[in-house]
């Protein structure tokens, strides 16, 4: 901006074409005939190497960086086993890093995660969740379809959670599976697993923990067996997600966050 | 490990049972990056790349028919 304000007055020579942005010569005065090929010449390339240089760096003209970016969280969450390749996942060894990127990125402000999963390993979940409970950035959660089981920390770990009118949370006790040892010891374990989760959501969201683990051990809901499926305003009535509503409302949302943690002296600049 | 989903077990790991025509036949995608970008891809007989997954959080690399899932990519 200086640059442009003190080389307002000087006349210009003509041989710029328009699109240029004249850059100030201090050491060539600007009265010299404008028609002179070999002084003119490294100053045409340093400004064409100015220009690749301010270009390159935004990619094109029309796409600045964009300021919130989503992580989309489907199928099963993939933890420390590789699931057969049947399996639709999200590993955590691409969420993970991605959530570390977006901390560091000061040009992002925002993350959306949109969720659509049927669950998956407790530590990866549990992972996922902490990262995005810890996030300095703005978060918003948008439960599409089905945010299940391990999906439930997940969605109430951001700053503000939606949910769609149609989609469900299916909230059930952890079981144990393969080689189990019916011994106490077992179950108190089993049972340390689950208060993780309950604590989980119960401190991120306005469900108390009562009533989290209530709905989790109710029978009837699911038929022959234990858990409760919410759905939409279910999950909004009993405290567990914030609102719902779908993709514009989330991010109109997000606008919000962004702008309360950042102010609206940043945003001019994006 | 201990999984917490809606999915029964037998469900997700059926690979022994049904080792038919289509599990066994289902090719387990690799990872490459290009430009800054990391994609799942599945190799092509001819030896190129077929995108699977786009793994970016950045909503523009979905705009970019480039990174299309579906989309050969040569190898360069």
């Amino acid at each position: 901006m200086e640059e442009q304000e003190q080389n307002s007055g000087v006349p210009q020579p003509n041989n710029y074409s328009s699109g240029e942005t004249p850059v100030p010569e201090t050491e060539n005065p600007p009265d010299q005939p404008p028609d002179q090929p070999l002084r003119q010449s490294p100053r045409r390339h340093r400004l064409v190497l100015e220009n690749l240089k301010t270009l390159g760096q935004v990619g094109t003209v029309s796409a600045p960086e964009s300021k919130i970016h989503t992580l989309i969280i489907v199928g099963q969450i993939e933890g420390h086993l590789i699931l057969p390749p049947k399996n639709k996942t999200t590993k955590y060894e691409h969420i993970i890093p991605q959530l570390v990127a977006i901390e560091q990125n000061p040009g992002i402000q925002g993350v959306l995660v949109i969720l659509n999963t049927v669950g998956g390993d407790v530590e990866a979940g549990l992972a996922i969740a902490e990262m995005l409970e810890s996030l300095s950035k703005a978060t918003v959660s948008l439960v599409l379809g089905g945010g299940h089981s391990i999906g439930v920390p997940i969605a109430v770990a951001t700053n503000y959670s939606f949910i769609a009118e149609t989609a469900t949370m299916t909230i059930h006790p952890l079981r144990l599976s393969g080689l189990v040892v019916g011994v106490p010891q077992t179950y108190e374990y089993l049972d340390k697993m689950q208060d993780r989760v309950i604590k989980f959501v119960t401190n991120h969201s306005k469900v108390s923990e009562e009533r989290f683990r209530e709905l989790m051990f109710k029978t009837g809901d699911l038929v022959r067996d234990i858990g409760t499926v919410l759905v939409g305003k279910d999950a909004v009535s009993c405290g567990l997600i914030n609102e719902v509503g779908g993709i514009s409302q989330a991010l109109k949302k997000l606008d919000e966050i962004v702008e309360l943690k950042y102010g609206a002296g940043r945003k001019g600049l994006q | 490990m201990m999984l917490y989903t809606i999915v029964p077990m037998e469900a997700i790991f059926v690979e022994e049972e049904s080792t038919g025509i289509g599990v066994s036949s289902l090719p387990s995608p690799i990872m490459i990056r290009r430009d800054g970008i990391d994609l799942l891809v599945e190799q092509q007989p001819g030896g190129e790349y077929r995108i699977q997954r786009l793994i970016s959080t950045n909503p523009r690399d979905f705009l970019n028919p480039k990174w299309q899932p579906g989309s050969i990519l040569s190898i360069s």
